[in-house]
């Protein structure tokens, strides 16, 4: 056990720039094809919010090795395609305590807005278990928010 | 008004309840660190349940200490050295109980294949990923239950204390825990989503084992069987000889033993008393530990009792 633990430690430490990895690999084919596949939700927002969000999408897909390619489209639509790994990147105005927040990554907001009795986050989401490719959009996201 | 403790082990069970309230205090201080970083990994999730679990046995172990010694009286005329055996009871729920939430937990993580994210988190200004401080945690939970596990074994032995011989063993099972937890955290960090669910899985297998170990003695003590060595059940080697030594010195009897606590008593059944008998010169066994002797009784034959 000890043993064991010891070599996955090394083999993690071996392999510190590419840490953490992707389950399903989205850092690798975005660096591959050089497209960030992202999807813009249609509704809601302002046109402020909309900028800071296209900003966000363009760095990361800049930082990623990638142009981005996006998709407008529903709420639903577009995180059922992310779930599904069609889309790499959703941005847009999303209700934290929605069913959603479990089956997809919802990354730190960039402004929140109540309306009614929800909660709106302008976020972005991730697939779950992208650890590399979300750790590069968090990056991205606080910078952008340090810069405004 | 309580009995004192045999003198040849008094020290060590006034050792044993200050272990058991530093186990306690340890335990509280690793819940806080991981509660504070627990993230959505199941192997965090399940070691933060399972460090709740381990502070179970050393509670049951103090308040048996407390009452073990208590003098016998109208309501409990046999004494209270039994409420050993019933901490060992508890002792061995919570392991096995611990056991089994791992590997349940576990297994279901496997079948619905979740993909565990871990994200990052600003500290000081940078950004970390949090299973660097997973990793911390787990690396923190380890090393009270390998201190504390290494200092309570050769007590257990000592003092014959199966509800800390199994306390021993369920910080075997923290560390062990902690140490795949970590392999589990490094495991989804290298991109295998199975990772930290299929550590912690192999783990479960050996923490149920000495749970259900752990249980099957404790239930047989409580239903009289013969006293059993530590961790296992065959009759500890002490018993053993005193059986002997009892067949021996009276062949025509039926010799039982059972274990009280930490105690052994015996019955010769079908033989009279033969008179005032001292019960260390009987003890066949190291004279240091003569104490776990504690009471000998002679049932004469009667026609028509159940053997």
């Amino acid at each position: 056990m000890k043993r064991a633990a010891f070599l996955l430690a090394m083999f993690a430490l071996g392999s510190c720039a590419d840490f953490p990895k992707d389950q399903r690999g989205t850092l690798d084919r975005i660096r591959d094809e050089g497209v960030v596949r992202a999807g813009m939700i249609a509704s809601g927002g302002s046109s402020a919010h909309r900028d800071r969000l296209r900003d966000w999408v363009e760095r990361s897909a800049r930082s990623a090795g990638g142009r981005p390619l996006v998709l407008e489209e529903s709420t639903e639509a577009l995180l059922l395609m992310l779930e599904a790994g069609e889309l790499d990147l959703v941005v847009g105005q999303v209700d934290r305590s929605s069913p959603w927040s479990s089956r997809v990554h919802l990354l730190p907001p960039l402004a929140r807005e109540t309306r009614g009795e929800s909660e709106l986050e302008t976020t972005g989401a991730a697939r779950n278990g992208e650890n590399g490719w979300i750790t590069l959009l968090e990056r991205e996201g606080r910078a952008l928010s340090e810069v405004q | 008004m309580s009995e004192p403790a045999p003198p040849e082990i008094a020290a060590d069970i006034k050792k044993t309840g200050r272990l058991a309230w530093w186990t306690i205090a340890w335990m509280i201080s690793i819940i806080v660190v991981m509660g504070l970083v627990m993230g959505s990994s199941q192997a965090m999730k399940t070691a933060f349940i399972e460090d709740m679990l381990s502070i179970i046995p050393s509670i049951a172990l103090l308040i048996a200490l407390r009452l073990e010694h208590k003098e016998p009286n109208a309501r409990f005329p046999w004494g209270y050295d039994r409420v050993h055996s019933l901490a060992f009871l508890i002792a061995a729920v919570a392991l096995t109980a611990m056991g089994a939430v791992l590997l349940i937990e576990s297994l279901i993580t496997l079948a619905m294949q979740e993909h565990v994210t871990i994200p990052t988190v600003q500290l000081f200004g940078q950004q970390i990923w949090l299973g660097w401080l997973m990793i911390g945690a787990l690396a923190y939970s380890t090393i009270p239950p390998l201190i504390l596990g290494r200092m309570k074994h050769p007590l257990a032995r000592r003092t014959h204390d199966m509800v800390l011989h199994t306390d021993a063993k369920m910080q075997k099972a923290d560390w062990m825990t902690g140490l795949a937890g970590i392999a589990g955290i490094l495991g989804i960090g290298m991109g295998y989503w199975w990772a930290d669910a299929a550590a912690a899985a192999l783990i479960s297998l050996s923490i149920l084992d000495d749970g259900i170990r752990a249980l099957r003695s404790s239930a047989a003590e409580l239903v009289d069987a013969v006293p059993r060595a530590l961790g296992s059940s065959k009759m500890a080697e002490d018993a053993k000889e005193l059986y002997e030594e009892l067949k021996r010195r009276w062949p025509d009897g039926d010799v039982r033993l059972r274990e009280s606590g930490r105690y052994i008593r015996a019955e010769v059944v079908g033989v009279g008393s033969p008179g005032e008998i001292d019960l260390k010169q009987i003890w066949p066994g190291d004279p240091d530990r003569a104490w776990r002797f504690a009471a000998l009784g002679f049932v004469p034959p009667e026609p028509g009792s159940r053997p």
